[in-house]
């Protein structure tokens, strides 16, 4: 009987111990990754840019030899932005291509669909750009999250108004005009939290996703006589927005969110001069470190149109900070030894691009911003601020709500 | 007033081309009697092949758009050949549905020969507005407002005069009788999808300049204009136009004054709740014929 | 190989749902198959699986209002989200056990279908379609909006679905719900179109007036059809919330109800074998298709959008060509497969 139990024992020990042996999609010289994105839906455009990025992100660690002499592989699923598909595919991903972790997702209704199966599966997400507070609050262990936060910017915003234009709540109406999504809700919700603090009046002007008609909305915000709005949308209706408040006649400075740091502002030609934009990485036409490291390998795959992506380097920041987790790992990879050395990292070296820093407990990689200004006879944009945060912090300011 | 006439204008402008994407599918409707759900699809393809014109052939504006629609055209006529013609006798249903694939083959097609992202559309419209009324107008509206008005008159003498046009009034009202009587039907099945084709090209030239950017995501507006074809009636021309008229308004009019009541997307269902109300008053939409049947 | 076997001589087997001992006996092996899935297939294709269910049952009703009535709905995505949203809200909120939920999701869809079914009585063929589809937008408007009950675009988390001795909290135990709900509303389905209800719906499809007629009160046959249609897509739809355990205004979009529509009409109007081979067709084409396309995908990721556009444009191709090849759907190759198996070799 004893002998029974012993045997028993030893059983239970070997299918216990024979998964921590190697880890999930982790063998002797490949790590393999996955990925969904959208290749076909609306928002291909990402997909591309994504994809495109991975591509030359493999390929240049690849040619040195891998990571501790195990090559990347990559597994590309397409969820045609839709939170159904997304499921399937983040399954296939873990059940059959079985993936050590899923790199480089975005958008709020796809992420949201497999937040839960993320956290019970245990595979290491790295990083969500989705513009969803709940991909950080609270937080998932397995679950990182960079991009910019349009509540941080919206603060900000204020911020800005009052100490350096020093306009005070008489002087100024602040709008928002904003995708009727969670993305722009969370813009409204810093510009109202700081509007309340500071005494700003605030007008809001929501606009349903994929319209392009905001006559009604910049007639609201005219009438309401508002002089500084906030923009939380994709850039070619931050175009529109310019054209429509040009034709009415009507002249505020603009705020558009990192979104809007994006070519195709220029539309608007002229119309787009002057107004601020928020950012959390470095500009092309600052000749920073990580931009020139972007042109040479860029280049050097064919890849030259991905560099007029003025938001490249927040692909490639994450990417950067997690190969080098990955090598500070060592030999013996596993999925929590992973995450350990990410939140330990601190302050990663992007070559000037920006700022990227998780820590336990802390799933938000930006925390820091510049204010840029809108050149469009030079069609680039330029920093009026150094580094800065919200005076409203994250997550002190949830108790204010 | 002001904000009132402001609203007014630019929703008349929507509305226009809200109108031209209807006119598309009431002529094929009026003609064959085929709804075609790909329609929306062939407005965005109408606006690629002028950006293509302009933009990589480096044509003046007005001949690439001219040459954009001769190619529209064509190419209208191969589908109707292609896709439409072998399912005439087919159940509606099935019908519908062929146009929908066909829907998804051009929005499949279009990303693949230009990529998925916007691209910029060069508009020849200046951006100094123009003030009407007290009211502001960009040149762009303007001159959809008057193609709009074209249009539609073009249309009501085509199919009052034109053989053509009666010829296809002849076969919508019977295909067999038309058939019997001599009318070429299978010319005005193939008519009815070219012009349709060249309406969709002017409607989607026009809708890319009110944005500045043909995308792919530009035939969703398509379905904005289905409530415009219920409101008029199925088979009406003028109907197709006022319908689309009115829903550009009452969408731009519900944006302002009824968003802060029922949230942001009013703008966008405003047109879908006339639709309901219409319906129960006149099943048949505002000047569509009442169909008397026998059993 | 006499034809003589197959005879039908008696209204008693003419009644029977399955008529031949083939049949029986393809079905038998088919159940062991779908019963043992769990253990052979992995959770991939458990959750292919389950999608593919949840379509069948909306599909099958879809087929009772198109199919058979002959009303077509392009808002049937609608019903399945008030379904849905039903579900999960009385499950969070109110605490509802998994078995109540499901029939009060079915009651509310059911509500909804009144609610549309009436105005839409006096409606026929592409004025039914729209005001369909304007319902279809409505009912989103209000899903994104209405931010105190369904959570805008967050959405809701559903808890895993009980029953009182067992929890289904892998989606291989809840593979047997849906299992069990796909065959519960097919046995269903075929009983009724079998029955006097399901006479009186393919009278007013094929000549409303003339049914009318001969004594079939037309009115509560087609309110009937639309509170049994909107009844199974909103239990369909409570189904799918339970499955993927977190819903969003995404999930029941205006494609959504194109897809149902292309599923019966793909796989066979007025038929039920039709409704599920339809479903399965249309939810497992796009698998396939990145069955494909995926490595491809993933072997030139700088290509991937090129790769998904084809995706798309093959989608569109397969309807197109399915539809100008074989009108009768697969439903029709079905029959003609089987046709040239009882006949052989007396074949033409």
């Amino acid at each position: 009987m004893k002998r029974i139990f012993v045997l028993a024992g030893i059983l239970l020990c070997l299918t216990v111990a024979a998964p921590a042996a190697s880890e999930v999609g982790v063998t002797d010289d490949t790590i393999s990754l996955g990925t969904f994105q959208d290749l076909s839906g609306p928002g291909a455009y990402l997909g591309k840019i994504c994809t495109t990025a991975l591509n030359v992100w493999i390929d240049n660690i690849n040619r040195q030899g891998g990571i501790h002499g195990r090559k990347l592989e990559l597994a590309v699923e397409d969820n045609k932005y839709d939170p159904e598909l997304t499921k399937v595919a983040f399954t296939k991903l873990v059940d059959r291509h079985k993936v050590f972790a899923i790199v480089l997702v975005y958008g709020s209704g796809p992420c949201t669909a497999v937040k839960d199966d993320i956290t019970e599966k245990k595979v290491p997400t790295f990083p969500t750009m989705a513009s969803v507070e709940s991909m950080y609050d609270p937080p998932s262990r397995y679950l990182f999250w960079y991009a910019c936060n349009d509540e941080d910017n919206a603060i900000m915003m204020v911020d800005y108004i009052k100490a350096d234009l020093n306009l005070g709540p008489d002087k100024a109406v602040i709008g928002v005009c904003y995708q009727d999504d969670e993305w722009g809700k969370s813009a409204l919700e810093g510009a109202r939290l700081a509007a309340d603090q500071y005494g700003y009046k605030l007008v809001e002007a929501p606009y349903k996703k994929g319209s392009k008609n905001l006559n009604p909305q910049v007639m609201k915000l005219k009438a309401r006589g508002v002089t500084h709005c906030f923009y939380a949308g994709y850039a070619p209706v931050y175009a529109v927005l310019l054209k429509e408040a040009n034709k009415v006649g009507w002249k505020p400075k603009f705020f558009g969110d990192y979104v809007t740091v994006d070519p195709r502002t220029f539309a608007a030609e002229d119309l787009a001069d002057g107004h601020y934009h928020f950012f959390n990485l470095g500009l092309r036409n600052e000749n920073t470190e990580g931009w020139k490291e972007l042109e040479e390998l860029f280049s050097a795959a064919g890849a030259e149109k991905m560099l007029d992506v003025p938001l490249l380097p927040l692909l490639w920041n994450s990417m950067g900070m997690f190969e080098t987790a990955l090598r500070k790992v060592g030999t013996d990879l596993t999925r929590e030894k992973l995450i350990d050395t990410i939140e330990s990292i601190d302050n990663f070296d992007t070559g000037g691009n920006g700022y990227i820093d998780y820590g336990p407990g802390m799933r938000k990689g930006t925390h820091q911003y510049r204010i840029l200004k809108c050149n469009a006879e030079k069609k680039i944009f330029e920093p009026v601020t150094g580094w800065r945060e919200p005076s409203l912090k994250w997550p002190e300011r949830e108790k204010l709500k | 007033m002001e904000i009132f006439l402001q609203l007014f204008i630019t929703g008349l402008a929507w509305g226009s081309v809200y109108a031209c994407i209807a006119l598309g599918f009431v002529l094929i409707f009026k003609a064959t009697d085929i709804f075609n759900f790909a329609q929306p699809e062939l407005l965005m393809l109408g606006a690629y092949t002028a950006l293509t014109m302009v933009a990589w052939f480096n044509l003046p504006f007005f001949a690439g758009f001219a040459i954009s629609l001769i190619v529209m055209g064509a190419a209208g006529a191969v589908l109707e050949m292609i896709v439409v013609r072998p399912m005439v006798g087919e159940p509606v249903l099935a019908i519908i549905m062929v146009t929908l694939g066909l829907a998804n083959i051009l929005r499949g097609m279009v990303s693949l020969i230009w990529g998925p992202e916007e691209l910029p559309f060069p508009a020849p419209f200046p951006e100094t507005p123009v003030r009407i009324f007290g009211a502001y107008c960009s040149p762009a509206e303007l001159y959809t407002i008057i193609a709009a008005g074209v249009l539609i008159t073009g249309f009501i003498l085509f199919f009052r005069y034109s053989s053509m046009g009666v010829s296809m009034r002849a076969t919508a009202e019977d295909t067999q009788t038309a058939f019997l009587m001599g009318i070429n039907v299978k010319r005005v099945f193939t008519a009815s999808w070219v012009i349709a084709a060249l309406v969709a090209t002017v409607g989607g030239v026009f809708l890319a300049s009110f944005t500045s950017y043909a995308a792919p995501l530009m035939s969703f507006y398509g379905l904005r204009a289905l409530p415009a074809i219920i409101l008029g009636g199925l088979d009406s021309i003028p109907g197709a136009v006022v319908g689309g008229l009115i829903i550009g308004v009452a969408e731009n009019l519900a944006g302002f004054y009824l968003e802060p009541y029922f949230g942001s997307g009013m703008n966008e269902i405003t047109a879908f709740l006339i639709v309901l109300i219409v319906m129960m008053i006149r099943p048949y939409g505002l000047f569509g014929s009442r169909i008397i049947e026998r059993v | 190989m006499s034809v003589n076997r197959y005879c039908v001589r008696t209204y008693k087997q003419d009644r029977r749902i399955f008529p031949s001992p083939m049949a029986r006996l393809g079905l038998g092996v088919l159940g062991i198959l779908l019963i043992s899935l769990p253990f052979w297939a992995g959770a991939y294709w458990v959750h292919v699986a389950c999608v593919c269910g949840v379509a069948v049952v909306t599909t099958l009703g879809l087929n009772l209002l198109t199919g058979y009535t002959g009303l077509i709905s392009l808002g049937h995505a609608a019903f399945m989200g008030i379904g849905a949203y039903t579900a999960a809200v009385l499950a969070i909120k109110a605490g509802f056990p998994f078995l109540l939920a499901l029939p009060a999701a079915g009651a509310m869809a059911a509500l909804a279908g009144v609610v549309v079914g009436i105005p839409t009585l006096r409606l026929k063929g592409l004025y039914l379609v729209i005001t369909t589809l304007a319902f279809q937008f409505i009912v989103e408007h209000i899903i994104f909006h209405w931010d105190s009950v369904t959570n805008a675009d967050t959405g809701l988390d559903l808890p895993a679905a009980a029953l009182p001795f067992i929890t289904f909290d892998s989606k291989e135990k809840f593979y047997y719900v849906i299992l069990v709900m796909v065959v519960f509303t097919a046995f269903c389905a075929k009983n009724l179109v079998m029955s006097r209800t399901g006479r009186a719906f393919v009278a007013i499809r094929d000549r409303d007036i003339a049914a009318e007629i001969i004594g079939i009160p037309l009115a509560r046959y087609k309110l009937l059809s639309f509170v049994i249609s909107a009844f199974i897509a909103g239990v369909a739809g409570a189904l799918y919330a339970y499955l993927v355990g977190h819903i969003g205004p995404d999930l029941y979009t205006f494609e959504k109800s194109i897809r149902y529509v292309a599923m019966i009409i793909v796989g066979g109007m007025a038929s039920i074998l039709g409704s599920i081979l339809g479903a399965c067709f249309i939810t497992l084409l796009p698998v396939g298709i990145s069955e494909v396309f995926g490595p491809l995908a993933s072997a030139y990721p700088a290509l991937a959008t090129r790769i998904g556009a084809v995706n798309v444009t093959v989608y569109g191709l397969v309807i197109v060509l399915f539809l100008l090849l074989e009108p009768a759907g697969l439903f029709g190759i079905w029959i003609r497969v089987k046709r040239y198996f009882t006949q052989w070799p007396f074949t033409y």
